[in-house]
């Protein structure tokens, strides 16, 4: 079997970034509903995501989005982050230059609908088993590199990430996406293309 | 993340039979049930190593119903000084195995168990999340107890496989793992949401995941097993996702890196699980289904190519709604043990053995893995 051989983060390693993960989406997702709110409120929420997912058991919300949808992209996390933390009123975080341009939100949805249709064995070449081996994650240091030039930081934090701890699976299109982020980037998208469409 | 060597399978046991060996039986009976339980399915065999105590351990899911919520895992072992089947016990339950993995699994299922180099024992289950089998992973335990007899077996989860990127939708594993030359071995799984998709996953000695291959891209085949020819020829013989089907066929000449279909075997398959066991070369064996349309039916085949087939043994025999389904095989002990499960109620068992044969007599030859 001619793959590289795929390398699984360490147990307690998927635990702990499983948590922090959907922590931040939870944080997103009500920061993004309150942000007409006060910021006591808002901080709130930070402080309900935070029991929400250190909770332990059945009454986790980690323990049912976990079931539900494994573990969001490091991708996800790390573009999400800045948002919900300018949410919260913090001004001084920089989400990069290239954000929410309509190139990023495309690629990541044309890369998405190739996963998609990978999934069921609708493509010729069986991409999600070669995201195991070392040939993915050149190239996926080699896109960061380039994407760096033009001032997206996230994509080198992803490698570096995948590098030390192999976060979130082993496999570099789960560190790249994930099926709720995808759905996201498609609204990302419409809206990038809608607004230059508006102005013309 | 270094390219792993080529794989190479491996004969563990080989024993002298041939196309002219006939068969007879040697021991049947039933399994011993967890107390209480009304259901079991999908019994797993496992060849233990020539100095442990029992010759072969069984693991199998069992509770209330298959998809229950107090669905575990049980496991027993034949014990060799007594020749009897120790009484079950649970092994494996999905509330433990969750808060391990950190997040619920809300059912469990299928079993299948493999020795790795150190002697440890590695089970795969089935592990669900909401929308039942469409909506399954595969559990990776581990042994964490210092030895592996009955009485003192444990586990620990090593974690969910992570095989497709569609929120890890939807793995299920049911054939016996092919033994690799380097201690290592390939698991055979299928993908199932509505396509049906086979697809073979590469482990190293230590049970580390290090790869998966797609055995076809036909959406209607499923729960593959994988048998050895050579060390690099191997044969995948899979259920076919259709009543009136027939046993479909893959076949890889580079240990498991390409795979290509071969057409339907004339092997009759009523959508029920086939497994084969490579005994010797030239010398394949399967249990399957032969009743067209049910499961009334349940045979033990022999084939020195795969093409051609002859019947050795019925194992199992009803009419109506009885069925005999999932059938495991292995050689242990100069004996091929096979067990079934017998209409979703309990598991049954028989060994066969060669009968002398003044041409080519019988013997076991090789030993069992330490």
């Amino acid at each position: 079997m001619g793959s590289s051989a795929a390398v699984l983060p360490v147990a307690w390693v998927s635990f702990v970034w499983l948590r922090f993960a959907w922590f931040v989406v939870l944080l997103v997702i009500g920061l993004w509903v309150l942000c007409k709110w006060s910021a006591k409120a808002r901080l709130s929420w930070v402080l309900i995501s935070f029991l929400l997912v250190v909770f332990p058991g059945d009454y986790s919300a980690v323990f049912q989005l976990g079931m539900a949808f494994q573990s969001p992209s490091s991708l996800a996390v790390l573009v999400w982050l800045p948002m919900a933390l300018r949410r919260s009123g913090s001004s001084s975080v920089q989400s990069g230059k290239y954000s929410f341009a309509w190139i990023f939100p495309l690629a990541g949805v044309i890369l998405g609908w190739l996963l998609f249709l990978d999934t069921f064995a609708l493509l010729p070449v069986q991409m999600h088993a070669w995201g195991f081996g070392s040939h993915a994650f050149w190239l996926l240091c080699g896109i960061s590199a380039v994407a760096f030039a033009f001032g997206c930081y996230e994509l080198i934090l992803v490698s570096l990430l995948f590098a030390a701890l192999h976060l979130p699976t082993g496999n570099v299109w789960d560190a790249l996406m994930d099926p709720l982020f995808w759905i996201w980037l498609h609204w990302r998208l419409f809206f990038a293309l809608k607004k230059p469409l508006m102005t013309k | 993340m270094a390219e792993p060597p080529a794989a190479k399978a491996i004969r563990e046991q080989n024993a002298l039979v041939s196309a002219d060996t006939r068969w007879k039986l040697d021991q049947k009976g039933n399994l011993p049930m967890p107390q209480g339980m009304a259901a079991a399915h999908a019994s797993s065999l496992l060849v233990m190593p020539r100095d442990h105590p029992a010759a072969v351990s069984v693991f199998w899911f069992s509770g209330d119903h298959e998809g229950y919520p107090n669905v575990q895992i049980a496991a027993s072992q034949f014990d060799r000084s007594s020749q009897q089947w120790l009484p079950a016990k649970f092994v494996a339950n999905r509330e433990i195995f969750g808060a391990q993995v950190g997040y619920s699994l809300r059912r469990f299922g299928n079993p299948v168990s493999w020795l790795d180099a150190d002697g440890r024992i590695h089970l795969f289950v089935v592990a669900t999340g909401p929308g039942g089998w469409a909506a399954s992973r595969i559990l990776h335990l581990r042994q964490k107890s210092p030895t592996n007899d009955l009485q003192h077996l444990e586990f620990e989860a090593r974690g969910i496989l992570p095989l497709s990127w569609f929120w890890n939708l939807s793995f299920l594993v049911r054939s016996a793992p092919l033994p690799l030359a380097d201690g290592g071995m390939v698991l055979p799984v299928h993908f199932e949401l509505g396509f049906k998709i086979p697809y073979a996953l590469r482990f190293d000695a230590k049970g580390n995941f290090i790869g998966m291959v797609r055995i076809a891209r036909r959406t209607d085949a499923l729960q593959p097993s994988i048998v050895m020819q050579t060390a690099s020829n191997w044969l995948a013989f899979m259920r076919q996702d259709k009543i009136d089907g027939n046993v479909l066929m893959a076949e890889t000449h580079d240990g498991g890196s390409h795979w290509f279909m071969l057409p339907e075997s004339k092997l009759v398959n009523p959508d029920s699980s086939v497994v084969g066991l490579s005994l010797a070369p030239s010398q394949m064996l399967l249990a399957h289904n032969s009743s067209p349309l049910t499961r009334n039916f349940l045979d033990l085949s022999q084939s020195p190519d795969g093409i051609n087939w002859q019947l050795v043994q019925r194992l199992g025999e009803g009419k109506n709604d009885d069925e005999f389904s999932y059938p495991a095989v292995a050689w242990a002990d100069g004996r091929l043990w096979i067990s079934y499960t017998v209409d979703r109620h309990f598991l049954s068992w028989q060994t066969l053995v060669p009968e002398s044969n003044p041409v080519s007599g019988w013997k076991t030859v090789g030993g069992a893995k330490k």
